[in-house]
C-alpha cells in the first residue's frame, strides 16, 4: 500500500496528462484543409494539413519520385514551391545550388504543409500512376545482373518514353521504400515492364528484386524522367552505357529501330571483363538487320589468358572518342553509368561537336 | 585546450581537404591501373564539398561565425587520419573507394565534434550541412564502387 | 505568508528578486538565447507563459493531490512532469501561430522543460507557503522578470558585437560578467519590496 499510493498518483497524473496533450494536439496541430495549387490552377488538391507535402502528394496519387522514404537523404523529391512553404531547412540547403534556392525548389519530402500551397512540377509527374504487377520471368544476365519481366495487372496499360524509369517498391523494416529502375523493354510494349538490376551487396531495393520470384506480386510507381527521344529520323543517336548503365539504352534502341528502321545509332558499352558483358549476342542480332545500327562493346580489363575478346579494349570513353567523327551533323547522345564515366565521355563528345543541350545523361 | 574560433575549424578542415585533393592526385598520377588514374583524377577535380557549402552562406554571415569560438577543441585530424593510409600505386578501384570513404569518416568526425557543443544556430546550421554533403558523396562513392566500372 | 498582497509579490519578483539575477536560475538558456532581441523576447514570452500556467497547475496538484494523499515527497518529479507536458503544448502552439518563432527557438522551445527557473519558481511557491492568488502572481512575475533580464542581456550583447572585447572574454565569459554587473545594478531596487 505504501508503494501503491505513490505509484497510482503518479501514473494517473501521467495519463491525465497524456490525454491533455493528445486533445491540445487535435485541436492546435489541425491545420485544417489546405490547397495545394500545382502548375498554376491544373490541378487543385485539398489535403488535411500537418503533413509533409510528399505524403500529401502520394496520398492524393501525385507521385513525386523518392527513394529514401522521406527522410531527406536522397534528393529526388525535388519539386518548386512559388507560394507558401515556409523557409528552408537546413535538412535541405545540402541538396539545393544557390541558384535553387533562389528559384524556390524544395524537397517535397520536407516541407510541412500548414497553409495553402502553390506548387510547380514537371508536366508528366502528373501522368504518373501506381501500378500492381506480377513477375512473369526472372533471368541472370551475369553473375550479378537480374533482368526482371513484371506483367502490369492494374492499371493494365503503361505509357512510357525510353529513357523513363520507374520506382519499385522494395519492404523493408521501417516500411516500403522505392528504388528507381530504368525501363529497359521498349515502349510500344505496353503491357509489361522490364528492368535490369545489378545486385548492391546490402542493398534492400536491388536484393528485393534479386530475390523475386515467378508469380510474386510487385508495386511500383512511374514513369519518370524527362528525356525526349528526338521524334527526327535524321538526327543521329550516341548511347554510351558503363557497369549496370544498360536497360534505358535497350528501350531506346528498340524503340528506335520498330519506328525507323533505318536510323542511325551507336551503342557503346563499357563493362570489365567478358564475363560482365550481356545481351552482346541480342544487338548484334539486331545490327544485321539494321545495318545502321553500330554495336561497340569495350573490356577496361586486361584480358586474362583464357578469355577471348576481339572488340575493343581500354575504357568506354576511348572507343567513342575512335569511332565517332567529328562534325557539326544532328546528333544526340544518352549517357548512362557512374558520374566519372559520365563525365569523361562528355569530354570526347564535346570534342566531336556535341553541345550540351545534345546531351542527356543518367547518373545511376 | 585552447580557445579556438569556427573560422579556425573551417581552415583546418579546408587544409584537410586540400591534402585529400592532393592525395588523389598523387596516386592518379602514380597509379599503374588505368580506371584508377582515371577514378582518382575525377575524385580530386570534385572534392570540393567545404567551399560548396560555404558558398551558400551569405558573405556577413560568414565573417561573424567565423569570429565564435568553440568551446571544446576538436580532436585534430590531420595526420591520424593519412597514416595507413598509403595505398600501393597498384591498388585497385574498391581499395581506393574505400579509402575514400574512410577519410571522408575522418571530416565527418571533425564535423560532428562541433556539433556535439552548444554554438550558435548558424554554425550549427552550416556543419549539419557539411556532415549531410560528406554523408552524400560518401553515397556516392559506395554507388561507384557498386557500378564495377572501374 | 497570508499577508503580503499578490501586487507586491508581483512587483518584488520582477525587480528585487528577479529569478535569474538573484537566485541565478536558468542560466543555461539565458546564455545560450540571448544574442537577439527578437529571440529572446520570443524565448522569454514563452516562460511567462509557462511559468505562470505551471505554478497554477503545480499549486492545484500540490495542494489539492499531493498534501491530502501525504505524497508531498513526489514534489519534484511530479512537478518536472507537468512542466514537461505544458511545454509540449506550448511547442505545438508556438509552431501553429508563429512558425518564424517556432524556427528560431529551435532546441530551446524543449530545453524550456529543464530550465531550472520554471522548477524553482514552483519550489518557491510552496516553500514560502504562498496562497494560489500569491503563487500565480509570482509566478507571472518571474517569467516577467526571467524575460526582463535576458532583453536587457541580448540588447548588450547585440552592441557588444561592435565592441572590442578582449579575445579570452569573448563570448559566454563576457555573457557572465556583463550578467553579474546587472545583478549588482539590479540590487538598488533592494529597498522597493521586501519578501521571504
Ligand atoms: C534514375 C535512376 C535510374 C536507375 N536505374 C537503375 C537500373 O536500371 N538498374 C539498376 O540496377 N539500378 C538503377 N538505379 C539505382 C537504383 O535506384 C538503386 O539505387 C540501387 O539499386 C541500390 O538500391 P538498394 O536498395 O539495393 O541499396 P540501398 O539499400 O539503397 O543501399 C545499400 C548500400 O549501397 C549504397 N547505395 C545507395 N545507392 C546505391 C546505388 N545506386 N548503387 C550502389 N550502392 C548504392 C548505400 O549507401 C548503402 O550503403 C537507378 C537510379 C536512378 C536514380
Ligand atoms: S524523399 Fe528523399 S530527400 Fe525527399
Amino acid at each position: 500500500m505504501v508503494f501503491l499510493l505513490p505509484i497510482l498518483v503518479f501514473a494517473g497524473l501521467l495519463v491525465g496528462l497524456t490525454v491533455a496533450l493528445s486533445v491540445a494536439e487535435r485541436v492546435l496541430i489541425n491545420y485544417g484543409v489546405c490547397k495545394i495549387d500545382i502548375n498554376r490552377g491544373d490541378k487543385i488538391l485539398e489535403v488535411d494539413g500537418g503533413q509533409t507535402l510528399l505524403s500529401a502528394l502520394n496520398e492524393s496519387k501525385v507521385f513525386i519520385p523518392s527513394a529514401c522514404g522521406g527522410r531527406g537523404s536522397c534528393g529526388h523529391c525535388k519539386i518548386t514551391v512559388r507560394a507558401g512553404g515556409g523557409p528552408v531547412l537546413p535538412t535541405e540547403t545540402p541538396f539545393l545550388s544557390r541558384a535553387q534556392v533562389r528559384a524556390g525548389v524544395r524537397l517535397a519530402c520536407q516541407v510541412k504543409i500548414r497553409e495553402d500551397i502553390e506548387i510547380t512540377i514537371p508536366e508528366d509527374l502528373l501522368n504518373v500512376q501506381m501500378f500492381t504487377a506480377e513477375v512473369a520471368t526472372t533471368r541472370l544476365v551475369t553473375h550479378d545482373i537480374v533482368e526482371v519481366l513484371l506483367a502490369l495487372k492494374e492499371p493494365a496499360e503503361i505509357s512510357q518514353r525510353p529513357g523513363q524509369y520507374v520506382q519499385l517498391q522494395a519492404p523493408s523494416p521501417e516500411g516500403p521504400v522505392y528504388r528507381a529502375y530504368s525501363i529497359s523493354s521498349p515502349s510500344y510494349e505496353k503491357d509489361t515492364v522490364e528492368l535490369i538490376i545489378r545486385l548492391v551487396p546490402g542493398g534492400i531495393g536491388s536484393t528485393y528484386a534479386h530475390n523475386l520470384e515467378v508469380g510474386d506480386a510487385t508495386v511500383l510507381t512511374g514513369p519518370y524522367g524527362e528525356f525526349r527521344l528526338s521524334e527526327d529520323p535524321d538526327v543521329e543517336l550516341v548511347c554510351v552505357g558503363g557497369g549496370c548503365g544498360m536497360a534505358p539504352m535497350k528501350n531506346i534502341i528498340y524503340t528506335v529501330y520498330e519506328r525507323w528502321p533505318d536510323r542511325k545509332c551507336w551503342l557503346f558499352f563499357g563493362c570489365r571483363t567478358t564475363s560482365d558483358i550481356f545481351y552482346l549476342e541480342e544487338f548484334q542480332e539486331l545490327a544485321r538487320k539494321h545495318p545502321n545500327f553500330r554495336v561497340v562493346y569495350a573490356l577496361s580489363d586486361p584480358l586474362s589468358p583464357e578469355e577471348r575478346w576481339d572488340g575493343e579494349t581500354g575504357f568506354v570513353h576511348l572507343s567513342v572518342d575512335k569511332h565517332i567523327e567529328p562534325g557539326g551533323a544532328k546528333r544526340s547522345a544518352f549517357l548512362c553509368g557512374p558520374p566519372p564515366m559520365i563525365e569523361a565521355v562528355m569530354k570526347v563528345l564535346a570534342d566531336k561537336g556535341f553541345t550540351p543541350e545534345d546531351i542527356f545523361y543518367d547518373e545511376f | 585546450m585552447g580557445v579556438i574560433t569556427v573560422g579556425e575549424v573551417l581552415r583546418r578542415a579546408s587544409e584537410f581537404e586540400c591534402r585529400l585533393m592532393n592525395f588523389y592526385l598523387d596516386l592518379a598520377e602514380h597509379a599503374t591501373r588505368e580506371g584508377v588514374r582515371l577514378l582518382t583524377d575525377y575524385m580530386a577535380r570534385h572534392r570540393q564539398r567545404l567551399a560548396e557549402a560555404l558558398e551558400r552562406f551569405p558573405e556577413q554571415e560568414y565573417r561573424r561565425i567565423s569570429e565564435l569560438p568553440i568551446r571544446y577543441e576538436p580532436a585534430s585530424i590531420d595526420d591520424s587520419c593519412f597514416e595507413e593510409r598509403e595505398l600501393p600505386p597498384d591498388a585497385t578501384a574498391a581499395d581506393v573507394l574505400d579509402k575514400a570513404v574512410e577519410l571522408d569518416e575522418c571530416l565527418v568526425a571533425l564535423y560532428r565534434h562541433v556539433l556535439q557543443q552548444e554554438t550558435d544556430p548558424a554554425v550549427r546550421d552550416l556543419f549539419e550541412s557539411l556532415v549531410r554533403s560528406e554523408e552524400k558523396d560518401e553515397i556516392r562513392l559506395k554507388k561507384i564502387k557498386a557500378m564495377n566500372y572501374f | 505568508m497570508g499577508e503580503i498582497s499578490p501586487f507586491v509579490i508581483l512587483i518584488a519578483a520582477i525587480f528585487t528578486n528577479n529569478i535569474l539575477l538573484a537566485n541565478f536560475l536558468g542560466m543555461c538558456s539565458f546564455l545560450a538565447v540571448s544574442k537577439e532581441i527578437p529571440t529572446a523576447a520570443g524565448l522569454g514570452a514563452a516562460v511567462i507563459f509557462v511559468m505562470t500556467a505551471t505554478t497554477a497547475i503545480n499549486f492545484g496538484v500540490y495542494h489539492h493531490v499531493l498534501v491530502p494523499l501525504g505524497l508531498v515527497y513526489l514534489q519534484f518529479i511530479v512537478f518536472i512532469a507537468v512542466i514537461a507536458a505544458f511545454v509540449q503544448f506550448v511547442e505545438m502552439f508556438v509552431e501553429r501561430f508563429s512558425l518564424h518563432l517556432y524556427h528560431s527557438l529551435g532546441i530551446f522551445l524543449p530545453l524550456i522543460t529543464v530550465n531550472c527557473a520554471i522548477l524553482g519558481v514552483s519550489l518557491f511557491m510552496i516553500i514560502r507557503k504562498y496562497t494560489f492568488a500569491q503563487s500565480v502572481a509570482f509566478g507571472f512575475g518571474g517569467g516577467v522578470g526571467w524575460t526582463l533580464a535576458i532583453i536587457l542581456i541580448a540588447g548588450l550583447r547585440q552592441k557588444m558585437r561592435y565592441s572590442d572585447v578582449p579575445r579570452p572574454f569573448r563570448g559566454v565569459a563576457i555573457a557572465m560578467i556583463i550578467t553579474g554587473v546587472m545583478a549588482m545594478a539590479f540590487m538598488g531596487f533592494a529597498g522597493m519590496v521586501r519578501i521571504q
